[in-house]
């Protein structure tokens, strides 16, 4: 079943009777948030931060107390009401599988996904980081989309339902069906790609650190590489207090910082930049590909746009497996 | 469903001072925390935060736990002003403990530097409750200063045990001290280099005794290398890792060594598991 979506913004009004939805949104600095009613979402171009923050809020407290001597401390889940994230590219959907199998024992995650519908973006055109293919994800896949939304030619989006949530989700649905219309051709840009094949093992052998101080020299410590990508999802867990009221919260944390590896006696086993940088990229690349066959990696270059000195992982990538061939 | 990040109340019953800044506290949990030698748990300083501890009391007594704590950073410093009766939290175990079923019929040597006899006090206490099953038991304890000894009370009593032996060694000489002198390292100096010799005559059949080694990372490195130049096994040189493990499950990343998760697929590492990292320790 698929209709036609002229405006997104009916399809956010429309959602919205079925949940809270989340999806792009923004102009200048597009991220995913709660999109409300008449609020289109910013399908323009790809997001510049992840949907990382709709499936693991980037401060969660699940524990509560009061700073008083019989406190009772309660536990507090992930939202889990049901919701639905619309716009999420082929990249992010196979970034999200990454999550998936990190948090697989957590219950909390669990309901949340299945609370939470994905209505899909079929990738339009190739931006200027993009190597999505370069890591095996193909651009036009609707893989792990509940609904798919594809750019129409003439303009609007077809809008295809495509598992049984998806289709319980859109029932009711107040559009007309797509009928003969036809899906835009994807856009093509001309950039280097990365030639992915072999990379993991290529990456395996990289544990010298001469290679490291020259990837990493640019870098400046600023972490937002970790923090727009989709498939990061390392945390700290940290008490606060606030007055008489305090929490334990899961926060965002990244293997960036200096500060991510220090022990409480001042031993820091990453305590040098080379090394901090080879930890990113051999846990995308290498050290994940090991344990769970897959690269730890959607290839939306998030983390090429976003670094302030011109880093690009593609470059790094294809010089560090010269680097370990030679 | 057991929730996996829910501390369980513990109340501290008892306190003992071991050194100037280390103590050993007794807790009583709401429900039994049980774990094998080498696991390790998080424990709560309600409003300051969690830092991971590996007990340091017998795994067959399930209804208290000790922790031997120095004080060293926010957990433990807010740890060492509560009093006996005041309430923490404890959640785990995490991590896997040592294979003792593989340490039967085998010689163990066990090597502590400083406030990394804590956590192996556990794994003798749990030797000791089999103490048959094993061929010998040889503790080598190294601590900076007579004064910065932990148990001084048990090593005396440990040494009184069937088929064990207390090496000690303090860092500098000291007026009070009239034992041997040298960091731990020297304790290894009874192994030959070379294993030329007749496998009865050495204190340790290097191709099958057991190291479990625990102590600051500069004290792993220098025992590691020892071992290995001594001949051992990699496979029988069981390393406790230090990281700022937060989590305990393998998700947070903290606690990441190349494909590892110390706080899963350790905190007790081999050495041959940490032998591909340019500096493991």
């Amino acid at each position: 079943m698929s209709w036609i979506v002229k405006d997104a913004s009916e399809l956010v009004e429309f959602l919205r009777t079925k949940g809270g939805v989340y999806g792009p949104a923004g102009d200048d600095r597009i991220v995913f948030d709660e999109l409300g009613n008449g609020a289109p979402p910013n399908l323009s171009r790809l997001s510049d931060v992840s949907a990382r923050n709709v499936f693991q809020p980037m401060t969660h407290y699940y524990l509560r107390f009061e700073d008083r001597p019989d406190t009772e401390v309660s536990f507090r889940d992930y939202d889990t009401t049901p919701r639905v994230v619309v716009g999420l590219r082929p990249c992010d959907v196979a970034a999200l599988t990454v999550h998936d199998t990190v948090f697989a024992e957590s219950g909390s995650y669990r309901a949340l996904r299945d609370a939470t519908a994905i209505v899909g973006l079929v990738c339009p055109a190739r931006e200027e980081a993009c190597f999505c293919d370069s890591v095996g994800v193909d651009p036009r896949s609707t893989d792990g989309m509940d609904a798919a939304l594809t750019v129409a030619v003439g303009g609007g989006y077809v809008l295809a339902a495509l598992t049984d949530k998806g289709r319980t989700l859109m029932s009711g649905a107040p559009f007309p069906e797509s009928g003969d219309a036809t899906a835009a051709d994807f856009r093509e840009a001309d950039h280097p790609v990365l030639a992915a094949e072999g990379v993991p093992e290529a990456l395996g052998r990289l544990r010298e650190m001469e290679i490291w101080d020259e990837i990493g020299f640019a870098c400046v410590n600023c972490r937002v590489c970790t923090y727009v990508c989709p498939t990061c999802h390392c945390f700290t867990v940290t008490d606060e207090v606030f007055g008489t009221e305090g929490g334990r919260a899961a926060v965002w944390d990244s293997c960036q910082s200096k500060s991510f590896t220090k022990e409480a006696s001042g031993h820091n086993p990453r305590a040098t930049k080379p090394a901090r940088v080879r930890q990113r990229i051999l846990h995308k690349y290498a050290y994940y590909p090991e344990v769970e066959g897959a690269l730890m990696c959607g290839g939306c270059g998030r983390c090429i746009k976003g670094c302030p000195t011109g880093r690009n992982i593609v470059e790094e990538l294809t010089l560090l497996k010269g680097g370990a061939a030679t | 469903m057991k929730n996996l990040y829910r501390p369980i109340e513990s109340v501290i019953e008892d306190i003992k001072d071991e050194t100037p800044n280390i103590k050993t506290y007794r807790f009583r949990p709401k429900e039994p925390v049980t774990f094998e030698a080498g696991q390790f748990v998080e424990l709560t300083v309600p409003g300051v935060g969690e830092a991971p501890f590996t007990p340091s009391s017998n795994p067959n007594v399930t209804e208290t736990m000790e922790i031997t704590i120095m004080e060293v950073g926010s957990v433990t410093d807010a740890l060492a002003k509560m009093k006996v009766g005041d309430t923490v939290g404890i959640r785990g175990p995490y991590g896997k403990g040592y294979d003792l079923k593989d340490f039967e019929g085998r010689e163990i040597l066990i090597m502590g530097g400083g406030v990394g006899l804590a956590p192996l006090r556990s794994l003798i206490l749990a030797l000791f409750d089999d103490i048959d099953k094993y061929k010998k038991i040889s503790i080598r304890y190294g601590a900076r200063t007579p004064a910065d000894i932990v148990y001084k009370d048990l090593l005396p009593k440990w040494e009184q045990m069937k088929n064990t032996e207390v090496l000690q060694t303090i860092d500098e000489p000291h007026p009070d001290w009239k034992g041997t002198v040298g960091v731990v390292t020297v304790l290894l100096d009874d192994l030959p280099l070379v294993t030329t010799v007749d496998v009865e005559s050495l204190p340790f059949d290097p191709k099958t005794a057991i190291a479990c080694v625990c102590g600051p990372p500069i004290m792993l490195k220098f025992v590691n290398m020892g071992l290995l130049d001594k001949g051992w096994n990699p496979e029988n040189i069981f390393h406790s890792m230090e990281r700022n493990m937060s989590c305990g499950l393998g998700k947070c990343g903290h606690c990441m060594m190349g494909e590892y998760y110390i706080c899963k697929d350790g905190p007790v590492m081999t050495a041959a598991q940490v032998a591909k990292f340019e500096d493991p320790f």
